[in-house]
C-alpha cells in the first residue's frame, strides 16, 4: 500500500504541484487548505508524513506542528515545514515546535522528492 | 523525474489574481488612522503567498516585486512602520504592475520593464522611510495627509540592496541566544532581518542579513549593544553567493528525534525566541471565510452538469408527453410519479444553474478603485455606496457586464457629479455620491448606477442631436431624449476629457448589454441626478423563447427581441420594385424578413397576409419576421452549434425540444441587419 | 498534464512486427473503406436531422446526440456513390474528430479488422472516389481491398465545410 502524505498549503497551485509531484512518485496525497483543515484531516486520517506551509490563514504551520505533536497519534510522525524563510531563527522555531525538518520555498519538484524519500523512503 | 510545471500555471494565475484583487480591496478599505491588524495581516499574506508561488513556478519578476512589497508590509504589520496614504498609493500601484506582469505571463504579452523598475524603486524608497531614519521621520497624522499630496517619495541615502552584518558577541555563550533574539527583534522593527549564520566553534562570527533600505550607521549602533565594536562588519551582500548557499541548504532535517508531546510544549515555551510571542504570530483562528469552504471547479464541468440537466428536463417532458395519453385513473401511480419527477427535475435544474451563479461583488469590488482614481484625477469628491453585492448572476454574464458597468460609472463620475465648488454653490454637500445597486426582479437581475450630480441636460442633448443630424423634435419625451446619448458617437461633454475620450461610447455600452440579452434605461432630473438601470437575464444558458413554424421547420425566437406579433392585412403591405418588402405598422415602415425565403424552406405559407408577422427589435433597428405560425412560448436550454459544426448565418445556437428534436435559435440581430440591407439572400 | 500523459496514445498494440491497429470498415457503393477505430464513438441508426438552412446538400442537418448537437454528413451524397436512401437499416457512424462529434452516413458497416502498418501500401492516384490526399493507403485482407482513410483529415478538410474557416486545422 502506498504511503499517504498530508500536504497543507493555502496556495492551490503549490498544493496541486506538491500533490502531483508526490503522486507521480507513488505516494498517496491528501490536501488541506490551511492549518485548521490540516489538523482536522490529520485527526480523521492516518499519515506517514505531513508537509505544511508556514504562513497560512486560520492556523499557521508552526501552530499546526505543535498541535499535531500534542496528539499521541502524531507524536513521532515526520513533519516537514515548507517555508520562504530559511533563517536560523525560523529553523530554531520549527525545531522547537517539533518539526522534523524544513524545505525552503521556492523549491523544485526534484528537491521535494529528494527530501520526502530521505524521510519516509 | 521531471514535472511539467506549466500545468499548474493556470491555477497559479487565477490564484494570484484573486490575491491581488483581495489585496486591493483590503487596501482600499484600510483605515489609515487606525489600521486593523487582521487586515494588515491579510494584505501581507496575499503578497507573501504570491511571492511563494511565483518563485516556485519561475515567475521571477513577480516574485521580485512581491518580495519588496512583502518586506514593507511585514514591517508595517509588525508595527515597525506606520502606514501612510502615500504607501497605500504605492501599494495600489504595485498591485497594478503585478496585475500587468501576471497578464503578460498569462497572455504571452510583455510587461513594461521600466514600470517594474519604477515600482521597485518607489517601494524601496518607502522602505527607506524608516521611523528611526533622520530624513524621513515617522509622519504624524497631519504629516501623512501632506505626504499623500506629494506622491514622489523624498530621496533618502540608504543602501539600495540588502546589507550583511557580521560580528562577534561581547558576552558569554549562555546569554548569546537571548541577546541575538532581542537584537533580531529590534532590527526587525526597522528592517526585516534574518540570521544567516550562527557562531560556531570554528567561527565565532554571527552573520545577519538586513533588508534593502537599511541604514548602515543605525545598524551599527544597534549591534554595538551586544557585539565587540571592532568586530562589526557591515556591507552589501553578494546576492548570487547567498542564493547558492540557499540552494545548497534547500532543505534539512533536525537530527534530533521529535520530542515527546509534553516535552514539545515545554520546549516551545522555553526555547521560543521573542518572535514567538509577537501578537501577529498568534494568528487567532477566525471564522472561515466563504472562499475557504468552497472548492474550485472547472467551468467545463459545471457546464457539463448544466447540459446533463438539460437532457434530464427533456427526457422528463418526453415521458410526460407519452404518458399524457394514458388513462389517468388506471395509471394513477405513474402519473403521480411523473409529477414528482417533474418537481424534482425542476428543483435540480435550479440547483445546478445556481452553481454557475456568482455574487456580483466579483464585479463591484473593482469599482472603489475606479471611483477613487478617477475622482482624484478630476478633482472631485465622490463616495461610492454599493448595495446588493451578494446578488448572484451567471458567471458568463459577470465577465461580460464588467466593462459596460465600468463605463457607466466612469460616465457618472465624469459627467454626473459636479466638482466640490459647484456643488457647494448649489447648496449640495461637497462630496457627491454614486450609488451602485443590484437586485433581482422577476427573472432578471437589475443593476443601477445612480449619481446625485447635475442630471442630463435636455436642451444640450437635443442641440447635439440636431448637430449630428439625428431625427429629433422638441415634443420628444424626456425618456426618448435621454436615450439619444446611446446613439453612436454621441457625447455631451463640453470638452473631451481624458475619461470620455477613450473611444468607447455609450452606444457600445448599450450594444454590449443588448448582446447579453439585456437592456439599459435612463432616468434623470436636472440638478438632482441621473440613474441608469441595466436589466439582464439571470443566466446565459437558458433563454425564454417563442417557437415559430415555417413549413415543417421549427425555430426559436428569443422573446426579449419580440415587440409584438400580428397578422397583416393586404393594405399594410408595401411593395418595393414589385417585391413585398415593407409593412406599415403604427406609422412605421418595417422591412420584412421572410424566413422561408431566407432559409429556402419549402411547403410554407408565402402570402404575407396568411402567416404571422413577428416584429423584432435588435440594436435599435426593427424588422418584421414572416412565419407560418406561432407555436408557443417556453424556456429553452441553449446549446452551441459551433462546438461540433460551424457558425450559420441567421442562427445563434440550437436547443433540444420536448420531443428530443433539435430546433435552431434565430440570431435576431443578424436577421434585422439582413432586413436592413434589404437583401433577402444576404446569407 | 497533456504533456506528461498524452505522448503515447495510439497504435502500440503490436509486437516488434510494427504498428498494428484496429480499423472499422464500411462500404460506400462498390468500395470498402477502413477508418481508425479510435476515432469511432458509436454506430447508430439514422434519424431525421434538423435541416440547416443554406448548407451543402450532403450536410443532412444536426441531431441531438444525448444533449450534444452533432452534424450529420451523408458521405454517399458527398462522394456521389451508393444510394442515398434512408431506411431503418441506414447507419450513422459517430466520429470523434478531436473534441468534435460528427456523424457520417454510409451504405453499411462491415466489421472490425486488425491491420499492420506494413500491410498498408501507398494508394495510386484515382484509386478511390475519396481524394488521395485523405487516403493513407490500400490494404488487402483476403479477397477484400480496403481503402484506409484518414477520416480526421477528411472531416476537417475545407470541402466538408464542417468547421469555420478560422478554426480550420492545418
Amino acid at each position: 500500500m502506498p504511503k499517504t502524505i498530508l500536504a497543507v498549503d493555502d496556495s492551490t497551485s503549490i498544493r496541486q504541484m506538491v500533490a502531483f509531484t508526490l503522486k507521480t512518485s507513488g505516494y498517496d496525497v491528501v490536501e488541506a487548505v490551511d492549518g485548521m483543515d490540516g489538523l482536522n484531516k490529520a485527526r480523521s486520517g492516518s499519515f506517514s508524513l505531513i508537509l505544511t506551509d508556514q504562513n497560512m490563514p486560520r492556523m499557521d504551520g508552526l501552530t499546526l506542528v505543535r498541535s499535531l505533536r500534542a496528539l499521541a497519534q502524531y507524536a513521532t510522525t515526520p513533519i516537514l515545514i515548507l517555508t520562504t524563510e530559511s533563517s536560523d531563527d525560523m529553523k530554531a522555531r520549527g525545531r522547537a515546535a517539533g518539526a522534523t525538518g524544513w524545505l525552503v520555498k521556492p523549491f523544485d519538484p526534484q528537491k521535494l522528492i529528494e527530501v520526502v524519500k530521505k524521510v519516509i523512503g | 523525474m521531471s514535472i511539467d510545471m506549466s500545468q499548474f500555471y493556470q491555477v497559479f494565475f487565477e490564484e494570484a489574481q484573486e490575491h491581488l484583487d483581495s489585496m486591493e480591496s483590503l487596501l482600499l478599505g484600510l483605515d489609515i488612522g487606525a489600521p486593523d491588524a487582521e487586515q494588515l495581516n491579510a494584505i501581507f499574506r496575499a503578497a507573501h503567498s504570491i511571492k511563494g508561488s511565483a518563485g516556485t513556478f519561475g515567475f521571477t519578476d513577480l516574485a521580485e516585486v512581491t518580495h519588496i512589497l512583502e518586506s514593507l508590509l511585514d514591517r508595517i504589520r509588525k508595527g515597525g512602520l506606520a502606514i501612510r496614504a502615500d504607501m497605500i498609493d504605492a501599494f495600489l500601484a504595485a498591485g497594478d504592475v503585478l496585475k500587468a506582469l501576471l497578464a503578460a505571463h498569462r497572455d504571452g504579452g510583455a510587461a513594461d520593464p521600466a514600470q517594474v523598475a519604477a515600482i521597485c524603486q518607489r517601494l524601496s524608497a518607502l522602505t527607506a522611510g524608516a521611523p528611526s531614519s533622520v530624513s524621513a521621520a515617522a509622519p504624524e497624522p497631519a504629516v501623512a495627509a501632506a505626504a499623500a499630496q506629494i506622491p514622489v517619495p523624498a530621496a533618502v541615502t540608504v543602501a539600495p540592496e540588502e546589507l550583511e552584518a557580521s560580528f562577534v558577541l561581547d558576552m558569554d555563550a549562555d546569554a548569546a541566544v537571548g541577546a541575538i533574539d532581542n537584537l533580531l527583534a529590534e532590527l526587525d522593527r526597522h528592517w526585516p532581518a534574518t540570521m544567516i549564520k550562527r557562531a560556531s566553534a570554528d567561527d565565532p562570527r554571527w552573520r545577519l542579513r538586513i533588508a534593502a533600505g537599511a541604514e548602515p550607521e543605525i545598524v551599527r549602533g544597534m549591534l554595538e549593544f551586544v557585539a565587540r565594536s571592532d568586530s562589526i562588519r557591515i556591507g552589501a551582500t553578494d546576492a548570487k553567493a547567498s542564493d547558492a548557499d540557499d540552494s545548497d541548504g534547500a532543505y534539512g532535517l533536525f537530527d534530533a528525534v521529535p520530542p515527546a508531546p509534553t516535552l514539545a510544549a515545554a520546549g516551545s515555551e522555553a526555547a521560543a525566541p521573542p518572535a514567538l510571542t509577537r501578537p501577529e504570530r498568534r494568528s487567532a483562528p477566525r471564522p472561515a471565510a466563504a472562499a475557504e469552504s468552497s472548492i474550485r471547479v472547472d467551468v467545463d464541468k459545471v457546464d457539463q452538469l448544466v447540459n446533463l440537466i438539460g437532457e434530464l428536463v427533456i427526457t422528463q417532458s418526453m415521458l410526460a408527453q407519452s404518458a399524457s395519453t394514458l388513462d389517468p385513473v388506471k395509471f394513477e401511480r405513474l402519473h403521480a410519479g411523473l409529477a414528482q419527477l417533474e418537481r424534482n427535475t425542476r428543483d435540480m435544474q435550479e440547483a445546478v444553474m445556481s452553481v454557475r451563479m456568482m455574487p456580483i461583488s466579483a464585479v463591484f469590488s473593482r469599482f472603489p478603485r475606479v471611483v477613487r482614481d478617477l475622482a482624484q484625477k478630476l478633482g472631485k469628491q465622490i463616495e461610492l455606496r454599493t448595495t446588493g453585492e451578494d446578488t448572484e448572476l451567471d458567471k458568463g454574464l459577470i465577465e461580460r457586464i464588467s466593462d459596460p458597468l465600468t463605463h457607466l460609472i466612469r460616465n457618472s463620475i465624469d459627467h454626473g457629479v459636479e466638482i466640490p465648488a459647484d456643488r457647494i454653490a448649489l447648496g449640495k454637500p461637497p462630496t457627491g455620491t454614486i450609488a451602485l445597486k443590484a437586485y433581482h426582479q422577476g427573472g432578471s437581475i437589475v443593476i443601477e448606477v445612480g449619481d446625485d450630480g447635475g442630471g442630463l441636460n435636455r436642451h444640450k442633448i437635443l442641440a447635439k442631436a440636431r448637430e449630428r443630424g439625428l431625427p429629433v423634435h422638441d415634443q420628444m419625451s424626456d425618456g426618448e431624449v435621454w436615450l439619444l446619448i446611446f446613439e453612436p458617437g454621441f457625447s455631451t461633454a463640453e470638452k473631451v476629457t481624458e475619461v470620455s475620450g477613450r473611444g468607447v461610447g455609450m452606444d457600445v455600452v448599450k450594444r454590449n448589454i443588448a448582446a447579453m440579452g439585456g437592456r439599459v434605461e435612463i432616468e434623470s432630473m436636472t440638478g438632482i441626478g441621473t440613474r441608469m438601470t441595466v436589466r439582464l437575464p439571470l443566466t446565459l444558458a437558458i433563454l425564454d423563447g417563442m417557437s415559430v413554424a415555417v413549413g415543417k421547420e421549427t425555430y426559436i425566437v428569443p422573446l426579449g427581441h419580440i415587440l409584438e406579433s400580428l397578422q397583416v392585412e393586404t393594405g399594410m403591405i408595401k411593395s418595393v420594385s414589385g417585391v413585398e418588402r415593407l409593412i406599415h405598422v403604427r406609422g412605421e415602415y418595417l422591412p420584412v424578413v421572410a424566413l422561408y425565403e431566407l432559409f429556402r424552406i419549402s411547403g410554407s405559407k408565402k402570402r404575407l397576409d396568411e402567416g404571422i408577422m413577428v416584429v423584432l427589435e435588435a440594436d435599435g433597428a426593427k424588422a418584421a419576421l414572416f412565419v407560418d405560425a406561432l407555436l408557443g412560448q417556453h424556456p429553452v436550454v441553449i446549446k452551441s452549434l459551433e462546438s461540433n459544426y460551424r457558425k450559420v448565418p441567421g442562427i445563434s445556437a440550437a436547443t433540444i425540444m420536448g420531443d428530443g428534436h433539435v430546433a435552431l435559435i434565430l440570431d435576431v440581430a443578424a436577421l434585422v441587419q439582413m432586413a436592413k440591407s434589404a437583401l433577402p439572400e444576404a446569407a | 498534464m497533456m504533456v506528461q500523459q498524452g505522448a503515447a496514445r495510439g497504435h502500440d498494440a503490436g509486437d516488434e512486427g510494427g504498428d498494428t491497429a484496429e480499423y472499422l470498415t464500411f462500404t460506400l457503393g462498390p468500395e470498402e473503406y477502413a477508418i481508425d477505430i479510435l476515432k469511432v464513438q458509436e454506430i447508430r441508426g439514422y434519424e431525421l436531422p434538423t435541416t440547416i438552412a443554406n448548407a451543402p446538400v450532403f450536410l443532412k442537418g444536426v441531431i441531438n446526440l444525448r444533449g450534444t448537437i452533432a452534424p450529420i454528413v451523408d458521405l454517399r451524397i458527398k462522394f456521389n456513390i451508393g444510394e442515398a436512401e434512408y431506411t431503418p437499416f441506414t447507419v450513422v457512424i459517430i466520429l470523434n474528430i478531436g473534441p468534435r462529434v460528427v456523424g457520417i452516413v454510409v451504405d453499411s458497416v462491415s466489421d472490425v479488422v486488425m491491420l499492420n502498418a506494413q500491410q498498408i501500401r501507398p494508394a495510386p492516384e484515382f484509386a478511390a472516389t475519396v481524394d488521395t490526399r485523405y487516403i493513407n493507403g490500400l490494404c488487402t485482407v483476403g479477397e477484400r481491398m480496403l481503402i484506409v482513410v484518414d477520416i480526421e483529415r477528411l472531416m476537417l478538410s475545407p470541402e466538408m465545410a464542417l468547421v469555420d474557416a478560422a478554426h480550420q486545422a492545418q
